[in-house]
């Protein structure tokens, strides 16, 4: 009887294994199909899906950023300027006195002169030649982190101008060439020429004096393009300061010296808008609204044959919801996008507590990917005219179906205000964009922000 | 080269050659490549593709399921349990293969007959698991929409699954050596689930769009019931006859459905057959069924049913044929079934032809102990243009004991 259970067993189980394949009959005919169903598309202007829109500058600072900027009349007119601040002497420096194989510590040094060694980002330079640059000494007090073209201090409780707006007046110390094409030959004739990436300028004694003085608020360099048409990006600063030690007066010794601050100043900014609304920049600019979903929508007459009309804008029923953008170039030019920019959608949290509200997740980035305005989608031609308007398209579909959900049916509010804003440089972790603005058509405007809906109703599946 | 070698898995440690694992193996691989049942695009016409409970002994003689020589356990003939005198556990497993008029296949195994019965008081009592109706079907479709003007590619698919079956409670005795009577009660159970949905390019709509689904759950019931006769008026011949009615077919949706239930009139279903023996270890079988769907045919809609709908077919078995001394009953018939809903208007059929062998497992005491039944059908359901062809394969476990 054993040896019948293990036939049995064995023959079931064949037989088992026989019906594993499960395909249903599957027909191609769309015609035998009991369904009807009809997509449609629905484009809502800005008042019928948002109310409360508000524009918000001042995220995050230049100083945060890994490179600063020089920029003289570039495209329409902008300016910047680095502001840099640098750190105090060392107390003390350590000197090999004449004969002796030893050094001694020495603080009655005496700062006598300094060259500054500026190093360029040799792939995120706009101009054409040779750019000539001057440093200067900066004279007036000021305070890096919130410094503007026109405010030298711009913290809680304390604000003062700039005497002269842009970081004056300055005192001249020294002027540069740099020319982005000129190479070293290098000492292997088979390795390729080096490009030359900086330039030095010479500091007087009296500056590196002041500077070495850390009491001194006002020390600091400005850096400035005197070449039109130029736009730079400074990767560093250094200062390599010359001093006379009191053990040993006939040589000069060079003492480097660390950064305190950088930062730059520019002009013009987007200011204020009234038509259009900007993301990027340093400081960031962003734009917030209160969706303000309708309850129902006109339909097509394809799909008021089927279901009742105007449609109730449901969940079930919506398949795509995206917010569509318009672009306009930037007023001035130049602040145009020259790299991506990652326009993030995210809902905020508190919006009472606008604009430091804590932002949600992007919305708008289906498989990790978010939409960006990139450099191309300006179409700017060398005398700055601009092409027509890109679109750019925010998906947030499941994002809005939440929206029209019976709260009831969700575990937590789904908030309804979001931000439109850059989203975080891979690199710097930052969301700020130097001197890059992505500009957008504004709420009223002919080519104003549109939601666009893709909705399939459907007569439902038969009663079988 | 020996048989344990060709079976080294079901043959003895030693060797000796065992017929019971040959017949179970060769059972099992017979069945390999079958998949048969209500697999048909036919499931989709009004309330699906009738699926008779027929076990395996019964398709390989084109049987409708009455009047057949012998006693087992039928979810189609109240009456056959009356002369089983052990407790009984029966199960039909179904694999049907099909091909659509496009080429295409399509496959599932399923089981249209599960059931037990336990003789108690000169009398014998059974609960069945039948199939009733297969509603499994579907339609996947590639469409170019006009949305707003824009073409935009898109996939349309509607899903049917599930089936309508019967749980019965029977009673069957013998009023006379010559004569049985059985009656079932029950209800009919089961769940359909309809889905349809929408998928739309990506490209044309933008990233992130969603598929479009609305889908319907509605759960069966109803109470049935049948009653059936089995008379041996010679030794050589038997006559059956059995009706089956439904109050009513309930198709009742689920919460998240909604909607109305529906309610069906399915119709009383009349079946007659005979077998009779011919010449000694020849039995000749025949049978028919009617049934009047009209009535259902206005509730679903005009023209949804052709009215009246037969099946009949009949077929032999050969008993003498064994093997290692046992009996091999081979079987051969054919049979015809109208359908009774119309396809788009059309009305629809299935013809079979079949074949099949049974064989004890194990005898005891003068009874079969285990059984084991097969019977392959090979047959077409044509319907207008739409024509299938399938093989279904039904394999019957039959075990005995007490």
């Amino acid at each position: 009887m054993i040896r019948l259970r293990n036939v049995l067993l064995w023959g079931v189980g064949l037989l088992w294994i026989s019906g594993c394949a499960d395909d249903s009959p599957t027909s191609n005919d769309g015609t035998i199909l009991p369904v009807d169903a009809v997509t449609l598309e629905v484009r809502l202007p800005f008042s019928q899906f948002a109310t409360d829109f508000r524009r918000f500058e001042g995220f995050g600072t230049p100083a945060s950023l890994p490179k600063t900027y020089v920029a003289h009349d570039w495209g329409g007119g902008v300016e910047a300027r680095a502001m840099v601040q640098f750190g105090a002497l060392p107390r003390i420096i350590f000197v090999r006195p004449p004969g002796s194989p030893a050094t001694v510590p020495d603080s009655t040094y005496v700062p006598v002169s300094g060259e500054l060694i500026l190093r360029f980002d040799t792939l995120d330079y706009q101009g054409s030649g040779t750019f000539e640059l001057e440093a200067a000494a900066i004279e007036t007090p000021w305070h890096g982190p919130s410094a503007d073209w026109f405010l030298s201090v711009d913290t809680v409780g304390a604000t003062s101008a700039w005497p002269e707006p842009g970081g004056g007046p300055v005192r001249v110390l020294d002027q540069a060439e740099w020319d982005p094409e000129e190479v070293i030959a290098p000492e292997d004739p088979e390795d390729d020429p080096i490009r030359v990436d900086f330039v030095t300028l010479e500091v007087d004694s009296t500056t590196v004096t002041e500077w070495a003085d850390p009491e001194f608020a006002g020390r600091g360099l400005r850096i400035s393009s005197l070449t039109p048409e130029s736009r730079l990006a400074i990767r560093s600063v250094e200062l390599n300061v010359r001093v006379r030690p009191s053990v040993n007066p006939d040589t000069l010794v060079s003492v480097p010296v660390g950064l305190a601050q950088v930062t730059y100043l520019a002009d013009p900014t987007p200011g204020a808008l009234t038509e259009t609304f900007v993301i990027g920049g340093a400081p960031a600019h962003r734009a917030t609204f209160r969706l303000d979903l309708p309850a129902t929508i006109e339909g097509t007459p394809e799909a008021c044959a089927i279901v009742e009309c105007p449609l109730a804008l449901s969940p079930d029923r919506l398949v795509y919801a995206g917010l569509e953008l318009r672009t306009t170039p930037p007023d001035p030019i130049g602040l145009r996008p020259l790299e991506p920019i990652v326009i993030e959608i995210r809902p905020v949290l508190d919006p009472g507590r606008l604009p430091r509200s804590p932002l949600g997740f992007p919305l708008a980035c289906p498989s990790g990917q978010c939409p960006m305005v990139l450099p191309s989608t300006e179409v700017v031609e060398e005398d700055f005219t601009v092409g027509a308007p890109a679109r750019i398209d925010l998906p947030m579909t499941r994002y809005v179906r939440d929206l029209l959900r019976d709260p009831a049916d969700l575990q937590a509010e789904i908030p309804s205000t979001v931000t439109l804003l850059n989203g975080l440089d891979a690199a710097t972790g930052l969301e700020l964009r130097p001197l890059q603005y992505a500009s957008f058509w504004g709420p009223g405007t002919e080519l104003e922000p549109i939601l666009r809906l893709v909705l399939t109703v459907s007569t439902g599946v038969p009663n079988p | 080269m020996s048989a344990q070698r060709f079976f080294p898995i079901a043959l003895p440690a030693r060797g000796r050659f065992r017929p019971l694992a040959v017949a179970c193996l060769l059972g099992g691989i017979l069945a390999l490549p079958s998949a048969s049942a209500g697999q048909s695009l036919l499931a989709g016409a009004g309330l699906g593709i009738p699926a008779d409970p027929l076990d395996a002994r019964t398709r390989a003689v084109g049987g409708v399921g009455v009047g057949m020589a012998g006693w087992s356990l039928s979810a189609t003939d109240p009456a056959a349990i009356a002369g089983l005198v052990l407790p009984t556990i029966t199960a039909t497993m179904q694999p049907t293969r099909a091909t659509l008029t496009d080429g295409r296949t399509a496959g599932h195994a399923w089981f249209p007959t599960i059931g037990v019965s336990y003789p108690l008081w000169r009398s014998v009592f059974s609960i069945t698991l039948a199939s009733a109706l297969d509603q499994r079907w579907e339609v996947i479709t590639p469409r170019l929409l006009d949305v707003n003007g824009t073409e935009v590619g898109a996939i349309d698919a509607y899903q049917s699954s599930g089936n309508v079956g019967r749980v019965q409670l029977g009673w069957a005795t013998r009023l006379r050596e010559s004569l049985a009577v059985g009656i079932t009660v029950g209800s009919h159970v089961g769940v359909l689930e309809r889905r349809f949905s929408r998928s739309l390019d990506p490209g044309s709509i933008g990233e992130g769009v969603e598929n479009f689904a609305t889908q319907g759950r509605w759960r069966a019931s109803g109470l049935l019931g049948s009653a059936g006769v089995a008379w041996d008026p010679t030794d050589f011949l038997r006559l059956g006859a059995a009706v089956s009615w439904t109050d009513e077919l309930r198709l009742t949706p689920s919460a998240a459905t909604g909607g109305e239930a529906a309610a069906y009139s399915i119709p009383m279903e009349f079946r007659v057959g005979g077998s009779g023996t011919l010449a000694p270890g020849l039995l000749v079988m025949a049978s028919l069924s009617y049934a009047d769907w009209t009535t259902v045919g206005e509730e679903l809609r005009e023209g949804a049913t052709r009215g009246a709908a037969w099946s009949y077919g009949g077929g032999v078995e050969w008993g003498r044929a064994a093997v290692m001394g046992r009996a091999l009953p081979i079987r051969l018939g054919a049979r015809r079934q109208e359908l009774p809903f119309l396809r788009e208007g059309v009305e629809a059929s299935e013809t079979v032809l079949s074949a099949g062998a049974g064989f004890n497992l194990v005898e005891g005491e003068g009874e079969t102990r285990a059984r084991i039944d097969l019977g392959i059908e090979r047959g077409t359901r044509s319907a207008g243009d739409l024509s299938e062809r399938f093989l279904r394969t039904s394999v019957t476990l039959r075990l005995s004991g007490g």
